[in-house]
Order: structure tokens, then C-alpha cells, then sequence
């Protein structure tokens, strides 16, 4: 089950942020950045969540608040309606209550969003930099899904540490859980609890597109799970409930 | 030298691509160290077990249980043997269930009466059922972290378990009979079954022993609200006391569940019941195919008898204080600290200065590939095969470990 609060979450928080990777390795996503420079708000109802889209000389910055004085504020009065843009569905209820004008930030940060989609997709990029971006896109959503979701926090809220993702020898992305909230973090913790490790981006991406058998895969060394397993056992459930929301299935 | 796997690991691959997660379940090597575990076992005999790259260990896991006489034990196979030649699975019941169940009978204090199954599993659902048949209540209590099966009530599984599968159970911490008061008194009068293990065996935790006030108060919110109390025995059932552990602990459980040690690793298991819950039972249809299978009863009562003639808690108790003593004594020379919880029969030890089992998985590595045979994160067994030399071999390996420990990870 898919909560349309929580998915709202997971594009701002954790798909958004995407950008911010994208920028720094891919000359393409610089490229179409470079054409805008400014601050887009995304703000879902006047509780939130917000973010803060910042693009400045072919790169991109993505807060997970509301910047002051942005050159466009995208306002959502229901996370449905933010939803449905990010599932592409048209049915965008925004209301840009400032910045109507200013047409070609949103025509850029739409196009960096198709090629953010591409790249996740595997329809454009090396397997690499799809890779690296899913992983943290995985880590972040699996926070905000223990924070949120309202099934899987409560198995969430009793994780204390530190758990790692790491593709061998590549990108790294880990997420801090403490007293019932999860915040993820870039790159290799300096101490996991958990350590779940890919032996390449293939075997990562085959695993994040739930192609392969992960339980066999450890057991051939192509996935190593390390540390407290009872953590990893309660983030293979989160990660099915991440798969969930990033399929975009939403009935609620 | 230490153990390569090299067979285990050519054949995890045919595995693989035949059954899901190669080896599922709690024989998965996941939840060991992949690439300092064998996978697949060839043979054993006694305390030991071979790989099937010919590399033998002293195991302390004993088939997650079932193993309590030793590997291949000649009394049980031999009972087993015999009337496996003169039939197995048959059109009608075998004089061996009426024979098994007397003695269960004579043997467990809470048992008047027994129904004989194949799984943990099968006996524990039972017991589930018969409490709600007995009471006409819906909710079944549980301990948090308690096992007690992979069926969709027992909160084990995620895959393809709903909402309305669990509706009926309610969670408490083992060991906080308040918190027993206070869910029994949330759900007054609905309350058919209270399931707990004698004493709590979680995985990745240290276990826990009960309280001395604990089960007489269990026991006392369970009479006062007329709640059936269910004592899940499967996985201690005969290494602390061959009366039952109900009887170890000091309490007389409405039904008790046992399989694992009963038959020695043959199949079979058995709910047992006090006499106010016979009626109930007797209307019950429960059966399945191969449930009287006659060698695993055969096998049942040899098991059974040996236990009781060799007095096998007594020894898996001794033999389980010089393990997790001498442990305890190696790793402090060695400048650790280990924690050791439960029975020293069925113990579970950590490290003091981690949660996250960093440390259990490399000191169980490490004596795997020494040929001690270890889990990292779930408790283990002793059995009556155990050795001393076993032991003082055991803690030799374990000496080496420790010192492997220290030296990645410091005190
Ligand atoms: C306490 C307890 N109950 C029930 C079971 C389930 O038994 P089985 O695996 O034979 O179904 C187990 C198995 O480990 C157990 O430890």
C-alpha cells in the first residue's frame, strides 16, 4: 500500500535530490542546466514537505526545505497533485503563486527531470552513473519510507545505527537511524552497523530492479551482507516497500 | 590450514538457478558468513558433521535442534530401520502411536493426552486452533522476537501475509507479565490463547530467562480470564528436563508443543494437552498424509527412552556450563568479553561491546573454518554426543579466534 503523503516525501526527498548527483558526473545534465540559473520551491500543502531546487552554473543543488525568495514556487494544496506530476499524469494542480513568468527555469528543471528519469530508467547513461545515482536514491527513499510510511515505521522506529549500501570499489550511500527517525546520508559511513556491499553496479542495478535473487547472490559472493542482519532483515522489507513507492503505484 | 569450500560452493551454484535463494530458510547461509561457512553437509556421526568438501566440525547448532543423541545414533536408526522394513506410511493407524503416546504420556507432567504431527509448526497452529475452539475467543497472545514457525499467524514471513492474517494476535514482551495483565485486560473476555516459549530464545539478542515471579503470575492472568495457556516446548523440549520445560520452570501449562528433540531428527512432532482441553481436541480434525508414519514413531520412543535412561538434560547441561564457562574464561584471557545468555544446554553468546554482531561473525567464522561449528546470531545446542575432548578442542579453536578478534578489532 502506497501513501500518497509519504510518496510526495519520496519525490521531493529522495527523488529530487537525484538532480544534485546527476549535475556533478553527467556533462549532458550540466549541459541543460546551464541554460537557467535560479531557485525553484516545491512546496506540498502549507505543512510540506517542501524543497528547494537551486540551479547555478550548469549545476544543481536540491534542499530539503523552502528557500526564501525563489524565482519560482511551485505550490501543491495535495500531495496527489504533486504526485501525479511526477507520474507524469498531467493532472498538475500547482499553483505557481509566484514566478508565472518565468517559463524557462520550469522548461529547464523539466528537462533535467526527463533526463534524471532516463538515466534511472537505464534509457540513457552508463550503467555507472545509473547505478550511482539509484543507490543514493535508494538510501534516501528508504529513510524517508522509515520515517513516514505509516506501516513501515513502525518496524523502522526500533532500528538504532548506522546502515551502509556500497557498490565495491564505487558510490556509497548510508542512513542513520535513531529514535524513530532515519536521515540518509552520501557515500561510506566511517562506521556501519550494517553493511550491505555489491560487487559492481551490475549486480547493484540487477538487485535494485528486483531482477535477481539477492539470498542466492550472497551466498555466491556477488552480495555481502555484513553486521547486524536483523537490521538487514528489516531493510529488505523497506526496500520492498521503497520498490512500492518508486513503481508509482498509488491508491490512497 | 584452515577449511576451503569448494564443492559447497559448486553446488550452491546448481542450486541457484533451481531453488529460490538456493538453500531457503533457516539453513540459508546468509545468516552465517558466506565464504567462511560450508554450505552443504555430506555425512555425520555423533557430535560431528562432514562438508561436502570433506572438512568435519564439532557442531553446536545440532541441526537447529533436533539432534540431541548424536549423529546417526544406532538405538534411534536402528528402531527407525526396523520398522521403516515393515512399513512406513500405511491405510491405518500403527500400534506404535498408542505406544508413543503412553509414553509421552508417563513421561511430560503436563501431558494427559497427545496428538502426534511432523512440524513445530503443525503443533503450535494446533494448539492456536484448539484454544480458540475451547474458549469460542478469537486473539492469541504472542512474545515479540518468540518463533514459533514460518505459518502466516506466527509473524515470521512478509511475503504474502496480510493484515487480516495477524488481526487476531497481539504482541507482548516475553518475560512482563504487566504487560500480559494490561493487553488481557485491553481485550477482555476475547482472549483465547496465551503462546510463549519457556524461556526467551530470540535470534540477535541475548536470550532470557524467566523471572522466578514470572510464570506463576502468567499462569494466575490465565485462569483468571479463563485463557488457555500454550507453552511452545519445540525448540527446548528435552534439553533442560525430560518432565517438559514447564516443569524445569515451575509451571503446568493448559497445552505444551514439542517436536525437534523428540525423535532425534526424524519428523514428527506433538501437542500434548491437560485433561479439560481433551474434549475440544477430540472434535479437532488435524491431520496430514505422512502424521503417522510409523519409523518416526518407532524412532520417537527409542529417542525418548534413551534420553530418559541416559538422563540427557543432566548432560547437555554439564556438558553446556564447561562450553560457555570455558568460552567465557578464553576470550577474557584474551582481553574480550563475551555475553552469555539461557541455558548453558542452548546457549547464545555475543560480544559485550557490539550490537551488530561484527565481532560474532568473524570469531564464528573463523572457528568454522577451524572446524567448529558455530551461528553467529542464533542460539545453539549441545548435545549428549558432546565430548569433553570436544569441549577442550572447541575452546582450543575458540583461543585462536578470540586472539583473531583482538587483533582486528581491539578489546
Ligand atoms: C520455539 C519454536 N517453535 C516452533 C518452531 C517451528 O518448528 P518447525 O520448524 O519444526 O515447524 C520452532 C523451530 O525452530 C521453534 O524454535
Amino acid at each position: 500500500m502506497v501513501h500518497a503523503a509519504t510518496l510526495a516525501r519520496v519525490y521531493l526527498l529522495a527523488v529530487l535530490p537525484c538532480l544534485e548527483t546527476l549535475s556533478e558526473l553527467d556533462p549532458r545534465t550540466q549541459a541543460i542546466a546551464g541554460a537557467w540559473n535560479g531557485d525553484i520551491r516545491l512546496s506540498v500543502a502549507a505543512r510540506g514537505p517542501h524543497c528547494t531546487v537551486g540551479i547555478r552554473g550548469g549545476r544543481v543543488a536540491v534542499f530539503d526545505r523552502a528557500l526564501a525568495g525563489p524565482d519560482v514556487a511551485l505550490f501543491f494544496p495535495h500531495p496527489l497533485f504533486l504526485n501525479n506530476l511526477f507520474k507524469g499524469k498531467h493532472l498538475v494542480v500547482a499553483l505557481p503563486w509566484k514566478g508565472l513568468t518565468r517559463v524557462k527555469g520550469l522548461l529547464v528543471f523539466s528537462r533535467l527531470a526527463s533526463r534524471m528519469q532516463a538515466v534511472l530508467e537505464g534509457r540513457a547513461g552508463s550503467p555507472q552513473l545509473r547505478a550511482g545515482l539509484t543507490i543514493g536514491l535508494l538510501a534516501r527513499s528508504l529513510a524517508v519510507a522509515a520515517t513516514w510510511d505509516p506501516l513501515f515505521k513502525q518496524d523502522a522506529s526500533r532500528l538504532e545505527g548506522v546502515a551502509e549500501f556500497s557498490i565495491r570499489g564505487g558510490p556509497g550511500a548510508h542512513v542513520h537511524f535513531q529514535g524513530g527517525k532515519a536521515t540518509a546520508y552520501p557515500g561510506h559511513a566511517p562506521s556501519a552497523d550494517f553493511i550491505l556491499e555489491f560487487a559492481n553496479s551490475e549486480v547493484f542495478l540487477d538487485v535494485a530492479d528486483d531482477k535477481v535473487d539477492v539470498m542466492a547472490r550472497a551466498c555466491l559472493g556477488d552480495v555481502s551482507l555484513k553486521g547486524d542482519l536483523h537490521m538487514g532483515q528489516v531493510l529488505s522489507r523497506g526496500l520492498d516497500v521503497v520498490g512500492r513507492y518508486l513503481l508509482q503505484e498509488t491508491h490512497s | 590450514m584452515t577449511y576451503t569450500f569448494a564443492r559447497s560452493m559448486e553446488l550452491f551454484s546448481r542450486a541457484a538457478k533451481v531453488i529460490p535463494q538456493g538453500i531457503p530458510g533457516h539453513l540459508t547461509p546468509v545468516f552465517t558468513v558466506p565464504g567462511s561457512y560450508p554450505y552443504f553437509c555430506s555425512h555425520a556421526k555423533g557430535s560431528r558433521f562432514v562438508d561436502v568438501d570433506g572438512n568435519e566440525y564439532i557442531d553446536y547448532m545440532c541441526a537447529y535442534g533436533p539432534m540431541i543423541l548424536g549423529y546417526a545414533n544406532e538405538k534411534v536408526d536402528e528402531a527407525y530401520r526396523v520398522q521403516a522394513a515393515r512399513g512406513n506410511c500405511l491405510s491405518l493407524a500403527n500400534g506404535l502411536s498408542v505406544e508413543l503416546a503412553e509414553l509421552i504420556v508417563d513421561t511430560v507432567d503436563c501431558a494427559d493426552w497427545v496428538m502426534f504431527a511432523k512440524n513445530g509448526a503443525d503443533a503450535t497452529s494446533m494448539a492456536v486452533m484448539l484454544a480458540r475452539g475451547y474458549t469460542g475467543r478469537d486473539i492469541v497472545v504472542l512474545a515479540e522476537g518468540g518463533y514459533h514457525g514460518t505459518q502466516s499467524w506466527a509473524g515470521t514471513n512478509h511475503v504474502g501475509v496480510t493484515a487480516r492474517d495477524r488481526a487476531d494476535i497481539v504482541m507482548v514482551p516475553w518475560g512482563d507479565p504487566d504487560a500480559l495483565r494490561r493487553v488481557v485486560g485491553r481485550h477482555k473476555g476475547s482472549v483465547a490463547g496465551v503462546m510463549l516459549t519457556p524461556y526467551h530464545h530470540p535470534v540477535f539478542e541475548d536470550q532470557r530467562l524467566p523471572d522466578p515471579g514470572f510464570w506463576p503470575e502468567v499462569r494466575r492472568i490465565c485462569d483468571e480470564h479463563g485463557i488457555v495457556l500454550i507453552l511452545d516446548d519445540v525448540r527446548a523440549g528435552w534439553r533442560l528436563d525430560m518432565k517438559g520445560s514447564g516443569h524445569f520452570f515451575g509451571i503446568r501449562p493448559d497445552l505444551a508443543c514439542y517436536s525437534k528433540a523428540m525423535a532425534n531428527g526424524y519428523p514428527i512432532s506433538a501437542l500434548v494437552g491437560v485433561e479439560r482441553l481433551r474434549i475440544t481436541a477430540s472434535k479437532a480434525y488435524f491431520a496430514g498424509s505422512f502424521w503417522c508414519n510409523a519409523p518416526e514413531m518407532a524412532a520417537a520412543i527409542a529417542c525418548i527412552e534413551e534420553m530418559k535412561r541416559i538422563d540427557a538434560p543432566r548432560i547437555v547441561s554439564e556438558l553446556g556450563a564447561k562450553l560457555t564457562n570455558g568460552l567465557a574464561e578464553r576470550a577474557r584471557a584474551n582481553g574480550l568479553e563475551v555475553v552469555i545468555s539461557g541455558p548453558p544446554a542452548i546457549p547464545f553468546m555475543r560480544f559485550a561491546s557490539e550490537k551488530n554482531f561484527l565481532r560474532s561473525q568473524l570469531f564464528c567464522g573463523e572457528c568454522a573454518k577451524r572446524g567448529v561449528f558455530f551461528h553467529p546470531h542464533h542460539n545453539w545446542f549441545v548435545s549428549a554426543a558432546h565430548t569433553e575432548a570436544d569441549i577442550e578442542r572447541t575452546l582450543e579453536v575458540a583461543d585462536v579466534c578470540f586472539g583473531i578478534v583482538k587483533d582486528r578489532f581491539g578489546s
